[in-house]
């Protein structure tokens, strides 16, 4: 998915998205059908730039669509909250704080659907440049 | 856990059906959606609204389903629409396409009203 030339290019799937830059969280949505889809679907391409210690978190809807025990949603912002506060640590201890943030909401409802995330960070001295279009 | 059942209501407003789920809206749910819609449709309707006002869940395969059914609609001069999505069901929605193929609204009855608007 990312080019050796520098530009960071994502093709969506059924995910939402988010580059943390400065302590800030930007959301990348691209719609993207579900694989298996019948009819021909243009996917759209984006690039974009990247800084230094930016964070990109690549999710499934299972942690948005956790419920807990009222059949209450975590929800999108909860989720963009819990990846700005712990988006400048490592990949692994993100995505279990995504984790324990969802089983603290689900309040011990069992999980409904796959939870998945994947984070990616970039390095210091490593910068990219890319346009969107 | 969730409820495997689906059950749906259906419901007429002169030429428009009112499809309103009241299950858990995976692949065997959506199923039972697309089964609905096919039969309503070979009964000669052409317009539909999709109510999901008692889910707060639906997963991929669900949507699939709902996809399946806006693309069939929109390939057979037919139209479909969804209302009463939950924030986050919404934002699902947008991010799965379903808003390439379909119309979605807040309310059942902004739905109508839009289709009557049609008219």
């Amino acid at each position: 998915m990312r080019e050796l030339s520098g530009a960071w290019k994502y093709h969506p799937g059924d995910h939402a998205d988010w580059a943390l830059a400065t302590q800030e969280v930007e959301e990348i949505l691209l719609p993207g059908v579900p694989l298996g889809f019948s009819t021909n679907f243009q996917y759209q391409l984006c690039e974009f730039d990247l800084l230094p210690g930016d964070t990109i978190l690549i999710l499934s809807d299972g942690l948005p669509e956790r419920l807990n025990n009222e059949d209450e949603a975590f929800g999108y912002p909860r989720t963009e909250a819990l990846f700005k506060k712990s988006g400048d640590r490592a990949p692994k201890e993100i995505c279990a704080h995504l984790a324990l943030g969802g089983e603290g909401w689900a309040q011990g409802r069992l999980q409904e659907d796959d939870i998945t995330f994947v984070v990616m960070k970039v390095k210091a001295q490593e910068r990219v440049i890319g346009q969107e279009r | 856990m969730a409820d495997i059942s689906m059950q749906l209501e259906i419901r007429r407003d002169g030429d428009i059906a009112v499809i309103e789920t009241k299950g858990y809206i995976d692949s065997a749910g959506g199923s039972s959606i697309t089964s609905a819609y096919n039969k309503l449709f070979d009964e000669g309707i052409r317009r539909f609204v999709v109510n999901i006002a008692q889910r707060k869940f639906i997963n991929s395969m669900g949507v699939l389903h709902l996809l399946e059914i806006a693309a069939q609609a929109q390939s057979s001069e037919s139209t479909i629409a969804f209302c009463c999505a939950t924030p986050t069901i919404a934002k699902s929605f947008e991010i799965m396409g379903l808003m390439n193929f379909a119309s979605v609204y807040d309310t059942e009855d902004e739905a109508l009203q839009a289709y009557k608007s049609m008219q």
